[in-house]
C-alpha cells in the first residue's frame, strides 16, 4: 500500500515528487480508473515544459530510465483524457435507444451522454481517473502526419515501473483491473499510443 | 477522388493572411500558391474512433472551405496536434507550391490541419471554421471541460 499524504502526494522512495500546480484542476472526489498514455516527446523535460505552461497534463510520468515522477496531487483532476468514446458500443452492451443514437457519429453528443453515466457504465474520465504518462515518441519524425507515426515500445525499465505503479495505485485506491485503460481505448487518439504497455 | 486545381485560391489566402497576426510565424500558410485538393472524404484507420469509411464519405471540402481553414485557424503545437486535440479518421488532403517546391496539406473532420514543405510542418486548429462538415468545435479547454 502506498502512503499518500494529506496533500495527495505519494511518499515512496521509488517516486520522485515534481508537482506542477499549473496542471491541477478541480478537486477529484474519487479515483475510479487509471489511464495510460505516452507523451509523444523524447524526454521527460519536454513534458515538464508543457506542464509548466499549464492546460493538459497527467498525475505521473515515467521517464525512459524507469524513474517515476509524481507531477500532480492525487486530490486534483488533471486534463489527460479528452472526449470519451462510447463504452457500451465497445462492450456490446448499448440499449436499443442508444445504439440508434450512435448510428450517426457525433463525438460531442457521445461525450455528453457518456459523462452523464457512472463508471463502469462509461470509461473513467478527467473527473475520476489518474493519468500515467510514459515518455515515448511516435516515429518516424520525418512523417509530417502525426497520425501515421507509430509510438515506440516501452523500455524494460518503463515496463517494470508501470507494472509496479499500476499495482500499487490499484491496491491503494481500490481500482479494479477492469478500469485500467490505454488512452486510445477511452478517447480519439493515435491507435499505437501505449500499445506496448502492459500491467 | 476529387481533383481540382485552383490557383485563384492562393490570392484568397494571401489576402486573408495579410490581416493574420501569425503571418511572421506562418510563412508557409501566408505564401503558398497553387493549392490543389487531391483527396476528399478519405477514411484512414490511424485513430481509435468509431467512425466508419461510410461516415467519412460526406466530408468533402470545397476550395473555399480549404482556404477558410488555413486563413482562420490558429497555430497548434506538434504536441497539441498529435496528443491533446481530438483526432478524426476523416480527412481531405492535397498539395501546394511555394517558390517552386511542392508541399502537402491535410485537414481532418475534427478541425485539425497541417502544411508540410521540405521537412518543415506547421500544425493548425480551426474553431472558427463554420462549415457544418466539421465536428462541433472543441479546443483544448473545451475537450477537458467536463472535469
Amino acid at each position: 500500500m502506498l502512503v499518500i499524504d494529506k496533500d495527495g502526494k505519494v511518499i515512496h522512495k521509488k517516486i520522485t515528487l515534481k508537482v506542477f500546480t499549473s496542471i491541477e484542476k478541480k478537486d477529484m472526489k474519487k479515483v475510479r480508473g487509471l489511464i495510460i498514455h505516452q507523451t509523444g516527446g523524447s524526454t521527460a523535460q519536454s513534458s515538464f515544459n508543457s506542464y509548466g505552461a499549464g492546460r493538459a497534463g497527467a498525475h505521473f510520468l515515467i521517464d525512459t530510465d524507469g524513474t517515476i515522477y509524481q507531477t500532480a496531487t492525487l486530490l486534483k483532476q488533471t486534463w489527460h483524457v479528452g472526449k470519451l468514446r462510447s463504452r457500451c458500443l465497445a462492450e456490446l452492451s448499448c440499449s436499443a435507444v442508444e445504439l440508434k443514437l450512435l448510428q450517426k457519429f457525433d463525438p460531442t453528443g457521445t461525450h455528453r451522454r457518456e459523462i452523464a453515466k457512472n463508471v463502469p457504465y462509461r470509461y473513467p474520465s478527467n473527473q475520476d481517473s489518474i493519468g500515467i504518462e510514459i515518455v515515448g515518441q511516435a516515429l518516424p519524425l520525418t512523417q509530417p502526419d502525426p497520425d501515421k507515426r507509430t509510438y515506440e515500445s516501452l523500455s524494460k525499465e518503463q515496463s517494470a515501473s508501470l507494472k509496479w505503479l499500476v499495482q500499487e495505485l490499484r491496491s491503494s485506491l481500490s481500482v479494479p483491473l477492469t478500469e485500467v485503460f490505454r488512452h486510445p481505448t477511452v478517447s480519439y487518439k493515435n491507435k499505437t499510443e501505449a500499445a506496448t504497455a502492459s500491467w | 477522388m476529387v481533383k481540382l486545381w485552383f490557383t485563384a485560391f492562393s490570392a484568397v489566402l494571401i489576402s486573408c493572411s495579410a490581416h493574420n497576426t501569425d503571418h511572421k510565424k506562418s510563412p508557409i500558410k501566408s505564401r503558398m500558391a497553387k493549392v490543389k485538393i487531391e483527396k476528399n472524404g478519405v477514411y484512414q484507420e490511424n485513430i481509435s474512433s468509431d467512425e466508419t469509411e461510410e461516415s467519412c464519405t460526406d466530408f468533402v471540402l470545397s476550395e473555399t472551405e480549404v482556404a477558410t481553414f488555413f486563413s482562420t485557424s490558429r497555430t497548434a503545437t506538434d504536441r497539441e496536434y498529435s496528443h491533446d486535440l481530438m483526432a478524426s479518421n476523416c480527412s481531405a488532403s492535397g498539395s501546394f507550391v511555394l517558390e517552386g517546391t511542392q508541399g502537402t496539406w491535410k485537414i481532418d473532420r475534427a478541425r485539425r490541419g497541417f502544411l508540410s514543405l521540405a521537412g518543415k510542418t506547421e500544425y493548425y486548429y480551426c474553431s472558427e471554421c463554420d462549415s457544418t462538415l466539421y465536428y462541433e468545435p472543441c479546443d483544448i479547454d473545451c475537450i477537458h471541460g467536463d472535469g
